[in-house]
């Protein structure tokens, strides 16, 4: 049986644990044994230690690594930065060993150490690469029956490819988000601000206004050229953006139609029988007509 | 710039030892950039209109224009979406020259406040981003009200807390680590 | 006429693959000798020989007679005909294999799978009368005219990932293409991204200034960050416009990518044969860069054109031109003078060991017979004096002219006297 540490970090346990709810359903129906990491904490995000320096950055995600290769497992996250920011850390950790014996020496002090075996999925690319479109496509209980998609993989998932241990051919013309909803049953067809920034982070921290503006462009581009049921997310803080910050788009009466959204783990978990309640028990934009469709009705 | 200023920028201010506090810091290629532009036209923080964006910044960290890059805030609107490391021609990771700036501005306490903030939450409860409220949204799922992270074990927060004591944080830190 | 009757196509290479030639075909229209030549591969006569050693065709030769197509009237298909290698000696050769541009699949950024982004020497045969479309513009994917074309400078040049280097003639052939296609059609909308526009050589600026009259859109400091593709099948393009001091896009039909000017395929195989050189950037390597431009470090070996770099047609002539006189000194006389810093063989000293000879970095070193017995000697015409032999030479037969042991050893005890 495959075993997978469960990665949760910060924004999908206490904002959207829906997501967490979705994953922990879809590695049970994939018969995939979840590992805990107990003691985890935040990956840590860009705007944190990785801005104070370096050796910051690489000993405070190496105490997240160094829980799960005690363990003996590889980690999985459904945040795009908890992806990103391990992911680099993993890299630099190999690249500089000035850094890692420095991480090495204070790990020590806390009676941790690292030796750079984990490995850091996403779950795309953990769907992908470790279940396989094939598997899933045997496991779902519910078709997406022709289901318009447009997907959004996250800019973290996506680069610097170089640092991340496996991912798309091309990602600037992403498709493993695309192919897995289209194995469930979808359509997800290329649209051109596909690699887009949806502007959620640290903009949206700091410019919350810019950030809003930035993501309409891409949504209006979205509904222009695709014009979809749902937007199928890759990544914790793009929905965070696509769901709350689509609604709020709305309050501010600065848009006039709605785009439902989900992570790609709830999306899978309800093709594969969880909860409808529970797997978007947080969502701000109606799901109804997505979910409707998804069970079989028209 | 000043209100009522003149919209000039005196080069001569240029601090050669900011270009290698910048270099030291990480941006250890700063100075190979050609300013191609190509990281110009799809940088988030171009895109939404900041003052000062990737490549801008670049030019400017060239220049060591240490107090305009400071006052402004720019550098903390950046996504870290690494678009422009993928595409860099000259390979000089430009976003890496973005966590350079920070790491200067941090040391003299030029960011802002919620910087401070995510770094307390991270300190105080091992999650960065800690919003209030969880319990009853965890609950709604069905799942125990506190995650089995660094927030539900007393020794592994403390041993974490001990971690990042040995960091810089130890020194800039406006808010007591104990 | 055998080019237009064989009924095989492929590929046009000439044309990069935009539109196809027969298996019986000349390889482009201003080819030295401009005669048809048989593809062996693709050919329906060599294909069905192989395979059950009776022609299926002979179309070339002997027409369709039922439909009153004529075969070759001057009776020159000659299925029988061999490859032949042919050995020539010669005092000294000129390497001018040209170069090769740099093809689109490694932009990824620039969405390379849309047909309708092409490089600039696709672009130079679509807008060539003998081209694929016979001189009119249409775009590779429907055919259709393009009303707004962007072109992109700098690809893979000025790129650390690629090469490093300027390619120093996309500039001056993006302004042309521009000029070609303002003249021709003046509503066509036309946006050329550059970092810098680099116009140095005779009459360059004013071409330049001239382009943007007739006007051609200049964007600078906009090495162009993405091309996406939309469902309509147009191209969005971004780019930064330093002069705006903002990022801009457009909608494009058409994107031509200026992509980097290469090395040729195997010139350093090619090199190694007449012990030439390549550089870091893998061009041949002249001796200097200034006082011996068209030398190689093998003597009688010469170089010109873009197989020494990048460069336009006027640089690559005046250096043919200098390569051909070099050529000449060396050759018309019909004798060669020696340098006197060479290093010469005292055979009855040698050993007959034979360490010399895969030292010698020009080849210069044979072991011959002298008084019965295999030595080494040392070719004075191609010996460049660099000495490695010499210091080798466990039997210290070898004189190195000029830095004899004896007259090193004298400069060493001046050195360290007192």
């Amino acid at each position: 049986m495959q075993k997978i540490g469960i990665f949760l970090g910060c924004n999908i346990p206490f904002n959207r644990p829906d997501i967490e709810y979705s994953m922990r359903f879809l590695l049970k129906e994939l018969g995939v044994e979840i590992v805990e990491l107990e003691g985890a904490t935040c990956c840590p995000a860009y705007g944190t230690m990785p801005s104070l320096g370096l050796l910051e950055w690489a000993v405070a995600s190496a105490w997240n690594l160094s829980i799960a290769e005690e363990k003996g497992v590889d980690m999985l996250t459904g945040c795009g930065s908890c992806y990103g920011v391990q992911n680099e850390a993993n890299y630099y950790l190999k690249k500089h060993p000035e850094i890692k014996e420095q991480v090495d020496k204070i790990l020590a002090k806390v009676g941790r150490k690292y030796d750079g075996t984990v490995k850091v999925w996403n779950v795309i690319n953990f769907i992908y690469e470790k279940i396989g479109l094939d598997t899933l496509k045997q496991k779902i209980k519910y078709n997406l029956n022709g289901l318009k998609c447009a997907v959004q993989t996250g800019c973290h998932n996506l680069w610097p490819s170089k640092a991340f241990p496996s991912g798309e051919d091309n990602t600037f013309f992403p498709k493993r988000l695309r192919e897995i909803c289209e194995i469930m049953g979808g359509v997800a067809p290329h649209y051109s601000t596909i690699t887009d920034c949806c502007g959620m982070g640290a903009l949206r921290s700091n410019a919350p206004e810019k950030s809003l503006a930035l993501f309409k462009k891409k949504l209006d581009v979205i509904k222009e050229e695709l014009d979809p049921d749902l937007a199928v997310i890759g990544c914790s803080s793009c929905l965070l953006q696509f769901d709350a910050g689509q609604a709020l788009l709305i309050e501010q009466k600065k848009l006039n139609y709605k785009i439902p959204a989900l992570h790609l783990a709830q999306l899978t978990a309800i093709a594969l029988g969880a909860e409808v309640e529970k797997a978007t028990a947080m969502a701000s934009i109606p799901l109804n007509g997505v979910i409707t469709k998804i069970k079989g009705g028209n | 710039m000043e209100e009522g200023g003149v919209n000039v920028i005196d080069l001569t201010q240029g601090d050669e030892s900011f270009v290698k506090e910048l270099i030291a810091l990480g941006a250890d290629e700063l100075r190979e950039c050609i300013q191609c532009g190509k990281c110009g036209a799809t940088c988030p923080m171009a895109l939404a209109g900041l003052e000062f964006f990737i490549k801008r910044i670049v030019h400017a960290a060239n220049l060591g224009l240490r107090d305009i890059l400071l006052e402004d805030s720019s550098v903390w609107g950046c996504q870290s979406c690494n678009r422009c490391v993928e595409i860099c021609p000259m390979d000089i990771k430009p976003y890496e020259v973005i966590q350079a700036v920070r790491r200067a501005a941090v040391k003299v306490e030029a960011c802002p406040a919620n910087t401070y903030e995510g770094l307390r939450n991270l300190y105080r409860f091992g999650h960065a981003v800690f919003p209030k409220g969880f319990e009853e949204r965890r609950k709604k799922v069905g799942l125990p009200e506190k995650p089995p992270t660094a927030l539900s074990f007393d020794e592994f927060r403390k041993k974490y807390q001990e971690l990042l004591r040995q960091t810089i944080l130890e020194e800039i830190a406006p808010f007591p680590l104990d | 006429m055998c080019t237009e009757i064989c009924p095989a196509r492929v590929p046009n290479e000439y044309n990069f693959g935009l539109d196809q030639r027969r298996a019986a075909y000349i390889e482009y229209p201003q080819a030295v000798p401009k005669k048809a030549v048989i593809d062996e591969p693709n050919c329906l006569y060599f294909k069905s020989i192989k395979k059950t050693g009776k022609p299926a065709c002979e179309i070339c030769k002997k027409g369709i007679p039922p439909k009153g197509i004529q075969g070759c009237p001057a009776d020159a298909i000659k299925f029988d005909d061999k490859d032949e290698y042919m050995n020539i000696r010669v005092g000294a050769v000129i390497i001018a294999t040209g170069f090769k541009p740099m093809p689109k699949h490694y932009f990824k950024e620039y969405s390379p799978h849309s047909p309708d982004v092409i490089t600039s020497m696709e672009f130079e045969r679509i807008l060539s009368a003998t081209g694929p479309t016979g001189g009119e513009l249409k775009r590779p994917s429907d055919g259709t005219k393009p009303k707004t074309i962007a072109m992109i400078s700098c690809v893979g040049s000025r790129d650390e990932r690629y090469h490093p280097y300027c390619s120093k003639v996309c500039c001056m052939y993006m302004l042309k293409h521009a000029r070609i296609l303002k003249e021709k059609y003046p509503d066509i909308k036309l946006y050329l991204f550059f970092i810098d526009v680099r116009t140095a050589g005779k009459d360059f600026e004013e071409f330049y200034v001239y382009t943007r009259e007739l006007g051609a859109k200049i964007i600078r400091g906009g090495r162009v960050s993405s091309v996406d593709v939309k469902p309509n099948g147009k191209l969005r393009v971004r780019g930064f416009d330093v002069d705006l001091c903002s990022p801009v896009e457009l909608e494009a039909d058409l994107v031509v990518l200026a992509t980097a000017i290469e090395p040729p395929d195997g010139v350093e195989e090619l090199g190694s044969m007449f012990t030439a050189t390549c550089g870091r950037e893998g061009f041949l390597r002249e001796v200097h860069t200034k006082l011996y431009p068209v030398e190689t470090q093998a003597r009688g070996v010469f170089i010109a054109g873009c197989v020494q770099g990048p460069k336009d047609i006027p640089e690559s002539i005046a250096q043919a031109r200098a390569a051909a006189s070099a050529t000449a000194a060396l050759v018309i006389p019909g004798k060669i003078k020696f340098e006197a810093i060479i290093s010469e063989v005292d055979r009855d000293k040698c050993s007959s060991c034979g360490v010399c000879v895969p030292l010698c970095p020009y080849t210069a070193i044979r072991i011959v017979e002298y008084k019965g017995k295999e030595k080494a000697y040392i070719e004075p015409a191609l010996c460049a004096g660099c000495g490695v032999c010499a210091s080798a030479c466990p039997s210290r037969a070898i004189t190195f002219h000029g830095f004899t042991t004896d007259q090193i050893m004298a400069q060493i005890e001046a050195l360290t006297e007192a």
